[in-house]
């Protein structure tokens, strides 16, 4: 499975009703209607699978999901 | 052998009758009503008078625990005092709970002394006020819990004020049958201090990811290693009372450990009132019925306690 889908799927399952798959890549998560609370499941979803720990105070780097797949691809554990 | 059998006999409670509405501030922190009843989870928040000492809030935790008890509350056998805060009277010296033994009159035999938690504070104290009473010979105990956080936080900070509150309880401690104190887990992660703090202008400021990511990856497995060091299974427990950081925290917890999330918060007509949430829970149930409790407080620190409060002979 393809970084990209892992990451949608984290997004699928750890938003409540939110379908991970309708995220535009360039779409900011939060335009897209993630909210900092769901953002902080979905980077603890991404560190705890992945293997991939965003820095404290880095998460608006990577607020789109073509960037945290980025982020990912580069820091898989 | 030193009496082993402690337990919560009585807890009294204080809650200040000012209090902020959430809904009237969501607007201002660009909130929805679904994310303030399903995420926050807090619908108002406890105020105390701006000259309200959190020794005076001590007082009338006191003043109702003496209401409930009457004469079984019996001032003057008591060994010892703890308080539970980081807001203390008169910039900490003397600590605060010899001002409320002072307040409330209590014999010289009865040492006084705080302790400065957070949210693990409650459920530590349990392991502090019990171990001193063993070492010591004590027999009965009161513990405080009175942390009014509107003294440092932003009423503009959408992070912390639409979530603290301040209360004040206050827990009888001495030999009984029923809620043993039983074995803890407790740990701390002083690398993310940083994450719940008081800024250099003296402001409560809290990274909400790092907390949250804290407890949903402590907090689980000190579940499990509490319920290994007491002998239980987590279908023997009869109550999860664990501390209600936010309804986010709270729902995530009890996803990760399998057990049903409350419907509301107990805490949602007064905010999360950090080392008194706990007992203010507790309050809440019905001591007089044998059953077994698991307590966990965890946040400021960042640290974790927690326990299991269980009728004796398990």
């Amino acid at each position: 499975m393809s970084t990209e889908m892992q990451v949608r799927k984290i997004i699928s399952e750890t938003v409540e009703g939110f379908d991970g798959d309708s995220i535009k890549l360039d779409a900011p998560f939060l335009d897209a209607g993630l909210d900092s609370l769901d953002m902080a499941s979905v980077l603890l979803g991404v560190q705890e699978e992945l293997g991939a720990e965003v820095p404290e105070g880095d998460e608006d780097k990577y607020d789109t999901l073509e960037k945290l797949v980025a982020f990912v691809d580069a820091n898989k554990g | 052998m030193a009496n082993s059998d402690f337990a919560i006999r009585a807890i009294g409670t204080y809650v200040p009758e000012a209090y902020v509405e959430n809904s009237s501030r969501i607007g201002k922190f660009d909130y929805s009503q679904d994310a303030l009843k399903n995420k926050i989870g807090v619908m108002r928040t406890a105020r105390k008078a701006p000259d309200e000492t959190t020794s005076d809030m001590c007082v009338k935790a006191y003043n109702d625990l003496a209401e409930q008890l009457g004469d079984a509350l019996q001032p003057e056998s008591l060994d010892l005092v703890v308080l539970v805060t980081q807001h203390p009277d008169n910039f900490g010296l003397p600590h605060t709970s010899a001002i409320v033994h002072g307040k409330l009159g209590l014999p010289s035999r009865c040492f006084a002394f705080d302790i400065s938690l957070g949210c693990s504070g409650y459920v530590s104290a349990l392991a502090t006020v019990k171990g001193h009473l063993m070492a010591t010979g004590g027999k009965r105990a009161l513990l405080f819990t009175a942390d009014p956080y509107s003294v440092s936080l932003s009423e503009d900070d959408k992070n912390t004020s639409m979530i603290f509150g301040d209360a004040a309880t206050v827990t009888l401690i001495e030999p009984g049958e029923n809620w043993q104190i039983g074995a803890f887990d407790s740990g701390t992660d002083g690398s993310s201090h940083k994450a719940l703090e008081r800024d250099e202008e003296g402001v409560l400021r809290m990274n909400g990811r790092a907390v949250f990511g804290f407890c949903a990856l402590n907090v689980p497995k000190s579940v499990k290693a509490t319920l290994e060091k007491n002998g239980l299974h987590k279908d023997q427990v009869d109550a999860f009372v664990l501390h209600p950081g936010s309804k986010y925290i709270v729902d995530t917890l009890s996803a990760r450990l399998k057990i049903p999330a409350p419907e509301t918060l107990p805490c949602r007509d007064y905010g999360n009132t950090i080392s008194s949430s706990i007992p203010m829970m507790l309050a809440e149930l019905d001591s007089s019925i044998k059953r077994t409790v698991f307590v966990s407080g965890f946040g400021v620190g960042l640290g974790w306690s927690s326990c299991v409060l269980a009728p004796g002979g398990n």
